[in-house]
């Protein structure tokens, strides 16, 4: 049961659980004679360091590549199973944009151990929004189209499944405006963790004098 | 490493403070106390004048001086939870949030907030004397018109999107919350920017739902308007601000109907999904079906809140029946 606001003070914290000296809030190991901080929060040397080798690892060609490829197959996975859905019952469900970005934004925000990036943000828009865009093939088709017809004018194909969104909005601008929100949750899903450290900053001995 | 020279000492102990702390780590002073004992006072001074928004407003500044984990937040926290609960009459002796059969229900919760509406009607004023809201305004009507609809429907659907979300802001402000004025996006809508959040699911379904009841009075404005000039334009304007209104009730991301079903248990979230495909099923609009299937299905996954909110209820229950039956109806008028 918390204590009534007349009896508060602000001069120093209170915690139920007071931590014992100046620890680590990421180790839980006292920091020391120095701390950092990153995001707001007490961090030691060393777990310092080990972020900034995720870091480094995060924003390699490599991981990059990789985030390409399972953020690729995550989209047209999605995007498949969405015109497959769209074919079979003749409805235009655009809300699914906004699972296809949870889905394509998460496995490439895991590919970067949950560091991600900027251009890991763009990549999730594009591939959330190829994987949307994937739902309006079975309008661009007749009936009976054969695999081999739609290979032959794939160029072309891609360019209507991609400008479909746009073309549709002509006629119900909500499904684009949902597409945007799929977008903007793709965005927001693979936003970076922030990288900024601080410091390093000093901690007084046990028993030094508090200043006067 | 971003090595930043600039910090503090502390006064308690000597230690280094890293910018943007509020705590010593090492002898856990508090780095704002004396702009926290001040805040606390006024809160204190206004909770005993009664206005109860000024009293939230400083508590809502106070605790975010204050670290996370402290006993101090805990406390303030629960503070901040009383005072909104006294404000939406939701307090112990109030006629809480089960109800006691003392004005729940919904022309309580219709009739509290359609008195909230005359109260901040110059807020719709407020929001038009801020340029970068103006702006975004015209931009937004610029686009859309510019897309074969009209100068006069853009103008429209731009009105009654900007009073959908000065319901937001209105309600933003009761609960002593700091919000952006209104800023349109063409192709996404408009919103308001929260500068800090509700305390809990109660007050959060509220500030959600101000903006779907703010735009039914909208909607309903057009279809009379639209009834006594007999204007195509204004059916027109009414139907699609019924329809974006039961968009936004949506219960997914961070739409309005995301927020008000927070507050809602598990059994309301059952009657509100129910209602909601039913509407869809009589006037044939796919929106509210969506809306019903989601709700049905977060109802069937998640459950839903513990206590529940009956005034909530009769909101989302009035606004999912009566959003899509404006729209059916403005679309009947403008076939007739």
């Amino acid at each position: 049961m918390p204590e009534p606001t007349a009896d508060l003070q602000f001069e120093h914290a209170t915690y139920e659980q007071a931590p014992q000296g100046v620890v680590c809030a990421m180790c839980k190991k006292p920091v020391g004679a120095e701390y950092w901080q990153w995001t707001g929060r007490v961090t030691c040397a060393g777990c310092v360091a080990n972020l900034r080798q995720l870091e480094a690892h995060a924003l390699s060609p490599v991981t990059f590549g990789r985030a390409v490829l399972v953020g690729t197959a995550a989209a047209l996975g999605c995007g498949a199973a969405y015109a497959i859905f769209v074919a079979v019952l003749h409805f235009q469900f655009a809300l699914v944009t906004i699972g296809i970005a949870y889905v394509v934004a998460t496995a490439i925000r895991k590919q970067t151990g949950n560091i991600s990036g900027r251009p890991y943000q763009v990549l999730a828009m594009a591939l959330t929004y190829l994987g949307g865009s994937m739902g309006y093939l079975p309008y661009l088709f007749p009936s009976g189209t054969t695999a081999g017809q739609v290979l032959g004018a794939l160029p072309e194909v891609v360019r209507l499944m991609l400008e479909a969104p746009f073309v549709a909005a002509k006629s119900s601008p909500l499904g684009l405006l949902i597409v945007g929100i799929g977008l903007l949750e793709a965005w927001r899903r693979a936003r970076p963790l922030p990288m900024v450290f601080t410091g390093p900053y000093r901690v007084p001995p046990p028993g030094a004098s508090p200043v006067p | 490493m971003n090595a930043v020279p600039q910090s503090s000492v502390c006064a308690g102990c000597g230690g280094e403070l890293a910018p943007g702390f509020l705590v010593c780590p090492v002898c856990h002073r508090l780095v704002y106390g004396a702009e926290l004992t001040r805040l606390a006072s006024v809160a204190r001074q206004a909770e005993a004048s009664g206005d109860l928004t000024t009293a939230l407003a400083s508590w809502r500044k106070a605790i975010e001086l204050l670290p996370p984990g402290t006993s101090q937040r805990k406390t303030i926290d629960a503070e901040m939870k009383r005072l909104g609960a006294t404000l939406d009459g939701r307090a112990p002796g109030q006629g809480g949030a089960k109800g006691t059969g003392k004005k729940t229900g919904l022309w309580a919760g219709t009739g509290a907030i359609g008195a909230a509406i005359l109260a901040n009607a110059k807020l719709l004023l407020v929001g038009l004397l801020k340029l970068p809201t103006v702006l975004s305004m015209i931009w937004y009507a610029t686009v859309l018109g510019g897309r074969g609809r009209g100068l006069e429907l853009s103008l429209g659907i731009v009105a009654c999107i900007y009073v959908h979300e000065v319901g937001h802001v209105a309600t933003l402000r009761r609960y002593g919350i700091e919000a952006s004025a209104p800023m349109f996006v063409p192709g996404l809508g408009a919103f308001v920017r929260m500068k800090q959040y509700p305390t809990d699911a109660h007050e959060e379904a509220r500030t959600g739902l101000a903006g779907p009841l703010w735009g039914l009075f909208a909607s309903t404005a057009a279809l009379l308007i639209g009834l006594a000039t007999s204007s195509s334009t204004a059916l027109q304007v009414a139907s699609w601000s019924a329809t974006i209104n039961a968009f936004n009730l949506l219960p997914v991301w961070q739409l309005d109907g995301s927020r008000g079903l927070k507050a809602l248990s598990s059994q309301e979230r059952w009657i509100v999904g129910a209602l909601a495909v039913a509407m869809g099923l009589l006037t044939r609009q796919w929106m509210p079906g969506i809306v019903g299937v989601v709700v049905l299905g977060r109802a069937l996954v998640q459950g839903g809140h513990p206590d529940g909110d009956r005034r909530m209820l009769a909101l989302f229950a009035a606004l999912v029946v009566l959003h899509p039956a404006l729209a059916w109806l403005a679309d009947t008028l403008q076939r007739a």
